[in-house]
């Protein structure tokens, strides 16, 4: 029986490894394309700052991006990394899995019949990115980015954009390695570079991709998915339940919609869309690729604010609809 | 005359080896995974043909990615080597232990499958009707009573369910195995012989019968004839 679930955790390990490898491909080649031919700094230091406009440019940005969040984290990391605005970039990380056109498509693909998800779910997902984004536009880049990410947006940004901490000047001496020079001179110095930073990066993320699969896979096999859908009418311990499953699960956001169609019937609508804005969101399986972004604490803080905006949208949903 | 490409450059990567070029191999061996789950057909295995077209291309992506970063490199002071072994390890298991799940453990927990969607059988004699056809049709049937001891020949693989009842079961998979759930018919098995182990594929001949139960009214396949069979290319339905 422990070889039967050890086999059968190889293989949807095997499945998940092998369906998400290529959206995170997509994710840092459109990276390191943006990082050889958009300018660092002054063009995304352009994007907007404000609270309200910077999250709404990121959502829409991931309307040209149609890949899951495998796809998405790196895109983020390289707008970050090329001083681009944080609630842009933050927008675009947290809404772009659900606000694009291939997840709206399957949405509705999936729940013909209640046009009330087709426009719940982009709205209850906007409304958990313009949230998070300004919760975190309060605190400081220094303790929200990971310190590699820190210091390598450091150098996209003006001057006297951050204190002198921040910017690890030679004054006061540099709390992490002396980063790697950027390409300067030669078109085709500049190709090389890119694409070995590119292949850095992917291998980078790939390994992190594994991690979150191993674990996700682990947990599907050995978590008995029935057992939370045992509690499917129970309003608020359905939506906790399955915002447990969209996390543990951590199936592609493109077709996540198809899976919650096998068990719509029998939880609550709030717990339905929990599922749907959690899970593209937040996983096991991209757990690790958020670490190239953010810093331990801003994991749990931006884990748990989407978890709790995740549980007041299914606990308003079921208050309407019950 | 069409002129030979030029040669696959081994060279590069012997050299890259040597000097502990780890991040352009790991790649490499991504794209070699890729692909050759693509062709030793083991994709059919783990996830839904629509997703086919986007991992080989991946994988078609990832070895030119890889052979372009081969012949760009120069010795760097310091490559994440960490998650470049751990990149390579892990494709090396993929290509050398295939997938061999239990079909049965993946789903005896699971919800059964919703089956809207789906292209139906409802116009297909009732012998080429086949488990999900049957299954479907019963659930959307106002009076499945109409069905009662109507011929059906099913095949599909053994699931022994938390009760320890042994059903008859195919697996539908939206987008990969991790999403699979079951659907799944009663079978009462042949008089005097056990029934299949778990996880066996067989075809069952025989008819259709709806036994009233305490839930409501619950089809049994009444099997006359069983055929062990082999487990099917793609083994789930889409």
């Amino acid at each position: 029986m422990v070889l039967d679930h050890l086999s059968t955790s190889w293989s949807v390990f095997q499945a998940l490894f092998l369906e998400a490898l290529p959206f995170l491909l997509i994710g840092v080649a459109l990276a390191t394309m943006a990082r050889h031919w958009l300018p660092p700094g002054p063009v995304l230091q352009c994007l907007p700052d404000h609270p309200l406009l910077g999250p709404l440019t990121g959502a829409a940005m991931g309307f040209a991006l149609p890949a899951c969040e495998c796809g998405n984290v790196p895109v983020t990391r390289q707008l970050l990394a090329s001083g681009s605005p944080l609630p842009t970039a933050m927008g675009f990380l947290f809404a772009a899995p659900v606000l694009n056109p291939i997840v709206l498509a399957s949405t509705w693909a999936a729940f013909p019949d209640q046009p009330w998800l087709l426009w719940a779910r982009p709205a209850a997902g906007l409304a958990m990115a313009l949230l998070v984004a300004t919760l975190l536009r309060f605190q400081k880049d220094a303790a929200i980015l990971a310190p590699n990410l820190l210091q390598e947006r450091g150098f996209h940004q003006p001057a006297g954009a951050g204190s002198l901490l921040e910017r690890s000047a030679g004054l006061v001496g540099s709390a992490y390695p002396v980063p790697r020079p950027l390409p300067s001179t030669g078109r085709g110095k500049s190709w090389r570079l890119s694409v070995l930073h590119g292949t850095d990066e992917l291998v980078k993320l790939s390994s992190l991709l594994i991690l979150g699969c191993a674990v996700a896979a682990l947990l599907q096999t050995t978590l008995p998915r029935d057992w939370l859908l045992a509690v499917g009418q129970a309003p608020t311990l359905s939506v906790l339940a399955l915002m447990l499953l969209a996390v543990v699960i951590s199936v592609c956001s493109s077709v996540d919609a198809f899976l919650a169609l096998g068990f719509a019937s029998q939880v609550t609508p709030g717990a339905l869309l929990a599922f749907l804005v959690l899970g593209p969101v937040i996983d096991l399986k991209s757990l690790g690729l958020y670490g190239t972004v953010f810093c331990r604490s801003a994991m749990v803080f931006v884990g748990l604010s989407c978890g709790v905006l995740a549980l007041l949208a299914g606990q308003w949903t079921n208050f309407l609809m019950l | 005359m069409n002129q030979p490409g030029p040669p696959f450059p081994w060279s590069r990567v012997r050299s890259a080896v040597a000097r502990r070029r780890w991040t352009p191999l790991a790649l490499l061996c991504c794209g070699i995974t890729l692909v050759q789950c693509w062709t030793s057909g083991r994709l059919q295995l783990l996830m839904a043909p629509a997703f086919h077209g986007l991992v080989i291309g991946a994988g078609l992506g990832l070895l030119v990615w890889s052979v372009t970063a081969l012949v760009v490199d120069r010795p760097r002071r310091s490559t994440p080597w960490r998650a470049a072994v751990l990149v390579v390890c892990t494709n090396l298991l993929i290509v050398l232990a295939p997938p061999r799940s239990s079909f049965s453990t993946l789903a005896r927990h699971r919800p059964p499958a919703r089956l809207e969607g789906l292209a139906a059988g409802f116009a297909l004699p009732p012998e080429q009707r086949d488990l999900v056809d049957w299954v479907r049709l019963l659930r959307g049937s106002p009076q499945p009573q109409l069905f009662r001891g109507e011929p059906i020949q099913v095949e599909g693989f053994v699931l022994v369910t938390a009760t320890g009842e042994h059903h008859l079961a195919q697996l539908l998979v939206r987008c990969c195995l991790a999403d699979a759930t079951p659907v799944q018919l009663a079978v009462q098995w042949p008089d005097g012989a056990p029934p299949p182990q778990r996880d066996q594929w067989v075809r069952v001949e025989g008819e259709m019968e709806l036994l009233e139960t305490s839930d409501g009214i619950q089809p049994v396949v009444i099997a006359h004839g069983l055929t062990a069979i082999s487990k099917p290319r793609q083994p789930f339905r889409t």
